[in-house]
């Protein structure tokens, strides 16, 4: 940069949209294009807790200084930077003052002008967030990642991939952020008052196309269509290919763990369940050590930026896909170079790679040429005095080849290299030890050596039983020669060097005994065989005498597959090896459960004919003739079935070399040289007979009325090659994996919509609609989706068809929400933040609720667990989608009896039959979870009501038989078998962990009678509160919302005083502040209603004015239902009906801490207490960091 | 053997033209469909035994009455992978065979879930046959079904029927799983013909692939098939343009123009 001023560090930021006139701010220094702000907030305390809230809630970089740029666009402004300091920001105004006034002269186009000055500021931000020092850009990452959370409401384990600065298309255009995710696609803007948010799961992704934006003139827009058909079109990105590349990345990797962890894929004969063991053993230990595919989702502890994780494994996997490398290779150093082969003289310009164990060469020039070089196979390495280049590697190979590579990098990179290279190899010295036995099996070897008619150990079945064609007609003898020809100049197996004759050799087909090796040579799996060795000889012994229904699948499959035929011409390790490669890299998906990859390339197929031949493709869509009837079975079998098995080995040849764009390139080639006998028919049934009459031709002559007599020899299959190489040239491999990466997104969900269907129609759903039983399918799998993160990558497929108790609590919530008890953890989560926010709600009140929600959070995992087991008929601890279906009818659609009947089934722990004192205080406190979100505080007092009559009605055990009006109909229990029950009751309490505390209780039986409620009383009790009688009516019925949204509660309301906040400033603070007084005072004639109401006679347990360490104690060993209820300090502060009466509970409760102590000594107040805790609680979640801040605000106020 | 053998004598020189019936056969994998086909097909189709990747496609011309019926078989491959492909084969078709096991009772489940996959995804008017497979290995307990015939069966047809068929069950005195009264009352409810078979000795198979026949619309299928594939079929041969004239009224001649307009 010509300017002398360095520009500030890690001041300024990626463009934002905001707003100048905001009431928050001063502006200090204002230009003509830039303005300099800050915060009135140091003026007054009010304000500034309210920018603390708004940071809380919004997270947006509210720094007290930050300088804006106008945009004479659209009369808007965007940030440019942010400071803590007056100096600094000082510092950056000087600095945008010196860059951009005296340019921004010369411009005078406003568009110009601020796309100058974004870009600037971009390329600062970015080149700042790429340097060393990672703290701060992790910090900004971090800023930003919280944002998003907030605002989108997502689990803290959610990782921001990146950020970018765009606008999205509507009704108008909405300036804002798109947030990328590991999951998620989102877009946040506030503009004018106007919130606009958007929410997309990556895995609902149908497509994605780079566009130009609206005017046509930009090419800075993508779109995005969900797989319902729903658009959305997103423009000014600034970097557009950067932010569309991630989107494919990302929404792949989706794909990818979509297909692993849904319906779609399972391992073969899964579903019969015993097998699936076996299935995992033989599968998992090759998927395990070489796909490392997932590296880049591995929780690792590093705090590296996920993007970079990203970015580094799409330049390794391009690396390794050029070179074949096994994909345990990364690129660690590259460098231009010129490379001298052998003593010619010919050089290659190109670019030299090295990797843990391999040094690549490339060369683009007109004479292209290839090398892989395994560091194990290099001899000795010299560094040359060369004058032309200042560093030249002189290399001896293992087959004495001299290459020389001349670096032409700037000093410090060549040595960097060259120290790299020495450290690599120094690690490969170990594995030159195994590189004599493995060059044993290479029959180029042998070729060489000039014994070629000894037949290695080991070898293809064709050596013994002769392969398959005449070699005389195939013209064998003369090819091997070539071949011999060729080793000796460019070198053979591992240090071979694919030059421009290369591929001529490999089209007119391979020698017999060399075509085993040279497939190898050309997949690569040559270097994961040299790299592995013995490793197959130990899954064989490992898996020896193992039997699994794969192995049922694979001897039916044997026949038809392309494996049978590689073992003609390889030997079984040789073959085990090129599955590998085949079913990893050349035909991702095709071998799998749902074949995905074989349904893509198919798709593609379609595309391209219609591309290619649109006469032909029309044809067949008029005839309604699909073309994966005839053609799927090419691809699956890479023609073996199809063809005589002469021509589908050449066609191998190529393949193994070129990869899977030939079996494009054929398969149009077939079509187009068939083309008019294919417009002739009319059905499917007769175009497989052009086609299966065309193969049984295929060595006939294709000329055969030429006078020509060399066009008379070529046969139909020199015609077909011919045809696809020249008529089909435009597939290239670029082409393919750009096809595939278009077309996958849509073919996985017409797979998912595919199975989803066939999944549907074989459940019994119950009273449940087609459109329910949808949404039950759909909430089902995305809780498989989204639950399992720590399963990522792994291989339990078994599980991948079925909800465990963790899936299945994300699944209920998504249902009920009620059930989001993982909401809990965001708020813990939340409140460390809260809470280093400068000086608020530290006092007291913190462990307090910690506590509470502690034992609110036990509560609710013990109900969803009890549910879980009780849906969970077969007693297997996984839930199929079935008896989730079953389980949901029975709650939704049974009636009110049976919904009674279930809540005290759920809680009848120890299976009698009827509730003892702790099993109705759990019901209590499962009423008590459910009910947490509830406005309003009448089911509190139903709660209440419910304790106390349960306690009223139930049967006393202890204390002589005092019949009440209960109408017990289980009277029929004698009182000593109750007694018993009652024993052994105690019995289990001794067995099981409890704390002392419950020990002491039980050991005092005389202060606390144990009472008995049998079902009948319970539904007496029930229906005795008309709360509870609506609830189990209908209100739990409905609390499940499958056709309408699920309440998202976190976060809506806050965003609402937040937007009110802007427009109302000061005018909204100040009736909050007037109603924390009015609310003070009703919710302390509330709190006293609910305390003068408790009558029962049950004496309490433990001293109310409960201490802290009581507290904890409860805590600890809530994970029994039986133990006491949790007694909190901070009592009282009610349940508050309105939102801004949540705002000030929480300071309430602190003043009013004392006064309610003192009153009632009876459990029932440990109840209210409780109570009113818990209610707190869920009060508190609806605020989020809003509490906080008015908090303080309230506590200086009054 | 003599079912067999029907089924070869029914096939008839070509100068007549033929009525193109698509059948397609689905079923849980090693429950016989392949068998079945070659059964059915047998001398005509020998170098036909194109192993099953997605579905093998086989063709057999046989005579009911005074038509010629070409039924063109799609034999789909059974595992539950090549599931999703299904609905690229049984579009369109007029006839469907779903086979089941009878010595495995899980068949008969899979079965119906592709008797319900077809009643609601295939054509409307398909006709379902259900078909039980295997009953040489249970012909002891089986009452209105000749029993011995197995024992003929030549060396050839054995070995190829544990080939396609059979993993674990070769040893005989397997027991019959699915009741034929059982599966017989599903059929009937869900509106299916009903059959029993053995690929192995020829039991029943040829009488599938009659009464699928006899119960398929032809005449409806033809107008259908000419209006569709237009050329060739229409003229040449009086008698089922008669048919057709006859029962298809309502469409025949709008499809007959369409036809000759091509």
């Amino acid at each position: 940069m010509a300017h002398h001023l360095k520009p500030p560090q890690h001041v300024f930021i990626l463009p934002t949209p905001c707003d100048q006139h905001n009431p928050l701010f001063d502006t200090v220094q204002s230009t003509e294009n830039f303005v300099l702000q800050r915060t009135k907030a140091s003026k007054s305390q009010f304000l500034n807790s309210f920018l603390g809230t708004i940071q809380n809630v919004f997270d947006t970089k509210q720094a007290p200084f930050r300088i804006l740029f106008r945009r004479q666009v659209n009369a808007q402004s965007l940030m440019i930077a942010e400071a803590e300091t007056q100096k600094s920001i000082d510092q950056a105004w000087s600095w945008v003052q010196e860059n951009f006034v005296v340019g921004l002269q010369v411009l005078d186009d406003a568009q110009e002008k601020e796309e100058w000055v974004l870009t600037k500021i971009r390329s600062l931000v970015t080149r700042a967030d790429k340097g060393t020092d990672d703290i701060t850009s992790d910090e900004k990452v971090r800023s930003a990642s919280r944002a998003f959370r907030q605002t989108f409401n997502v689990l803290p384990s959610e990782r921001l991939v990146s950020y970018y600065s765009c606008s999205y298309h509507s009704k108008m255009m909405n300036q804002g952020w798109m947030y990328i995710s590991e999951n998620y696609l989102c877009f946040y803007s506030f503009m004018l008052g106007m919130e606009t948010k958007i929410f997309l799961e990556l895995k609902d992704i149908g497509d994605l196309q780079k566009e130009k934006s609206k005017r046509g003139v930009f090419a800075d827009a993508v779109r995005v269509v969900m797989k319902d058909g729903q658009e959305y079109f997103f423009s000014n990105l600034f970097h557009r290919d950067e932010t569309y590349d991630l989107l494919v990345q990302l929404t792949t990797l989706t794909m990818e763990r979509l297909l692993r962890n849904t319906a779609l894929e399972h391992a073969p004969g899964q579903s019969n369940g015993d097998d699936g063991e076996g299935v995992k053993d033989v599968f998992s230990v090759d998927v395990d050590s070489l796909d490392s595919n997932e590296s880049a989702y591995s929780p690792a502890p590093t705090t590296r930026p996920l993007r970079l994780g990203l970015e580094e494994q799409k330049r390794d996997s391009q690396f390794q896909l050029r070179f074949n490398l096994p994909i345990s290779e990364h690129l660690m150093e590259e460098s231009s170079a010129t490379m001298v082969l052998g003593d010619k003289t010919d050089m290659f310009h190109g670019r030299v790679y090295m990797s843990e164990s391999f040094l690549c060469f490339v060369c683009t020039d007109a004479d292209p040429c290839v090398l892989a070089l395994p560091l194990f196979t290099i001899r000795r390495v010299e560094r040359m005095n060369s004058r032309s280049a200042m560093y030249a590697l002189n290399i001896l190979s293992w087959h004495q080849m001299r290459i020389v590579f001349r670096l032409n990098g700037p000093r410090t990179q060549c040595e960097k290299f060259c120290s790299t290279l020495k450290t690599n190899l120094k690690l490969q010295v170990r594995a030159m030890r195994s590189l004599k036995p493995f060059l044993a099996t290479c029959f180029s070897e042998a070729l060489l050596a000039d014994r070629p008619d000894v037949a290695e150990k080991d070898s293809g079945l064709g050596w013994i039983f002769e392969f398959p064609g005449d070699p005389k007609k195939l013209k064998n003898k003369s090819k091997t020669k070539l071949w011999l020809q060729y080793f000796k100049d460019n070198g053979r197996n591992l240090t071979m060097t694919k030059m421009a004759t290369f591929p001529k050799l490999i089209r007119v087909g391979l020698p017999n005994k060399l075509r085993g090796e040279i497939w190898e040579a050309c997949s690569g799996s040559l270097y994961l065989r040299s790299m592995n060795p013995g490793e197959y000889t130990k899954l064989l012994k490992d898996n020896e005498g193992k039997m699994s229904l794969s192995l049922e699948e694979i001897e039916k499959d044997l026949n038809r597959f392309v494996a049978v035929n590689l073992i003609s011409y390889q030997s079984e390790e040789q073959a085990f090896w090129m599955l590998n490669v085949l079913c990893d890299r050349l035909l991702p998906g095709y071998y799998s459960t749902s074949m995905y990859g074989a349904l893509l390339d198919q798709t593609i197929l379609e595309h391209l004919l219609e591309k290619t031949m649109p006469i032909l493709s029309k044809h067949l869509k008029k005839v309604d003739v699909q073309l994966s009837v005839a053609c799927l079975p090419w691809f699956l079998s890479l023609f073996i079935n199809s063809m005589p098995l002469v021509y589908a080995f050449r066609v191998l040849d190529c393949f193994f070399f070129e990869g899977p764009k030939v079996l494009f390139q054929i398969a149009l080639a077939i079509l187009k040289v068939n083309g008019d006998e294919l417009l002739a028919s009319r059905d499917d049934g007769a175009f497989m007979d052009v086609l299966k009459k065309y193969f049984n031709t295929l060595d006939e002559s294709a000329f055969p009325n030429s006078t020509n007599p060399k066009a008379r020899a070529l046969t139909k299959f020199n015609e077909l090659m011919l045809v696809a190489y020249k008529e089909f040239e435009s597939i290239t491999p670029e082409l393919v994996a750009e096809l595939r990466r278009n077309h996958q997104l849509k073919v996985v969900h017409n797979i998912g919509s595919f199975t989803k269907r066939s999944q549907l129609r074989n459940i019994a759903p119950g009273r449940f609609s087609k459109d329910e039983m949808s949404v039950i399918y759909d909430r089902f799998y995305s809780a498989l989706f989204y639950g399992r993160p720590q399963a990522r990558g792994s291989n339990k497929q078994g599980e991948a068809r079925a909800l465990d108790s963790t899936t299945f609590v994300s699944f209920l919530g998504s249902i009920a929400h009620w059930a989001q008890v993982e909401d809990d953890q965001v708020d813990g989560d939340e409140s460390v933040t809260v809470g280093n926010s400068p000086g608020h709600r530290r006092r007291g009140s913190n462990s307090t609720t910690a506590t509470a929600r502690e034992r609110r959070r036990i509560v609710g995992r013990h109900f969803i667990s009890r549910l879980f087991e009780r849906f969970d008929q077969n007693g297997t601890g996984l839930l199929s989608l079935q008896e989730v279906t079953t389980g949901l009818d029975d709650i939704i659609h049974g009636d009110l009896m049976t919904r009674m009947q279930l809540f005290f089934d759920m809680h009848d722990l120890n299976k009698d039959g009827t509730l003892n004192r702790d099993e109705i205080l759990g019901m209590s406190e499962s009423l008590l979870f459910i009910f947490r979100f509830d406005d309003g505080d009448t089911y509190l007092g139903a709660i209440s009501n419910f304790i106390r009559n349960a306690f009223e009605f139930a049967e006393k055990v202890e204390s002589p038989k005092k019949e009440t009006s209960s109408i017990d109909l289980d009277a029929d229990k004698s009182e000593t078998s109750e007694k018993k029950d009652g024993a052994e009751e105690e019995e289990t309490k001794e067995n099981g962990d409890i704390t002392e505390e419950d020990k002491s209780k039980s050991s005092s039986p005389s202060e606390e009678p144990e009472i008995q409620m049998s079902l009948p009383s319970f539904r007496m009790v029930v229906l005795a509160d008309e709360t509870l009688e609506q609830f189990f009516d209908s209100g739990f019925a409905n609390s499940c919302k499958l056709l309408e949204p699920v309440d998202r509660q976190r976060g809506l309301f806050a965003r609402e005083v937040f937007d009110s906040l802007l427009s109302e400033g000061r005018k909204l603070a100040g009736s909050i502040a007037g109603g924390i007084q009015s609310r003070g005072s009703s919710g302390r004639s509330q709190s006293s209603t609910l305390a003068t109401s408790s009558s029962a006679t049950l004496t309490g347990r433990t001293s109310p004015s409960a201490s802290l360490s009581d507290k904890s104690t409860s805590g600890g060993d809530a994970d029994d239902s039986k133990s006491s209820l949790t007694l909190t300090s901070s009592q009282g502060g009610e349940k508050s009906a309105g939102q801004a009466g949540n705002v000030h509970d929480e300071y309430e409760d602190e003043d009013e801490d004392d006064d309610d102590d003192a009153e009632g000594d009876d459990l029932l107040d440990e109840v209210d207490k409780f109570l009113t805790e818990f209610d707190l609680e869920s009060g508190g979640k609806k605020n989020l960091g809003l509490l906080s801040a008015t908090d303080e605000d309230g506590s200086s106020s009054p | 053997m003599s079912q067999a053998n029907d089924a070869g004598s029914q096939v008839i020189a070509s100068n007549m033209k033929p009525v193109q019936v698509k059948l397609v056969l689905l079923g849980e994998a090693a429950v016989g469909k392949s068998s079945l086909v070659l059964r059915f097909v047998n001398d005509e189709f020998q170098e036909n035994k194109e192993p099953t990747i997605g579905a093998a496609f086989l063709t057999q011309k046989c005579r009911l009455e005074d038509k010629v019926i070409k039924f063109e078989i799609w034999d789909t491959a059974g595992q539950e992978r090549f599931h999703s492909l299904a609905p690229m084969y049984y579009r369109n078709a007029q006839a469907a065979v779903v086979v089941y096991d009878v010595t495995k009772a899980s068949s008969l489940e899979k079965a119906k879930s592709w008797v319900k996959e077809l009643q609601r995804q295939a054509n409307p008017n398909i006709v379902i046959a259900l078909t039980g497979n295997k009953v040489d290995l249970v012909s002891g307990g089986r009452k209105s079904r000749r029993t011995s015939e197995g024992e003929d069966e030549d060396e050839d047809q054995d070995a190829q029927e544990v080939d396609e068929d059979d993993e674990d069950d070769e040893d005989y005195g397997v027991s019959r799983q699915v009741p034929t009264e059982e599966a017989s009352a599903y059929a009937q409810e869900a509106g299916l013909l009903f059959f029993e078979t053995s690929a192995k000795n020829g039991e029943g198979v040829a009488e599938v692939f009659t009464e699928i026949a006899k119960k398929i619309p032809l005449e409806h299928i033809l107008s259908s098939t000419r209006g569709a594939r237009a050329g060739g079929v229409n003229g040449s041969n009086g008698r089922v343009d008669l048919q057709t004239g006859a029962n298809g009224q309502r469409l025949g001649g709008q499809q007959d123009k369409g036809a000759c307009a091509c």
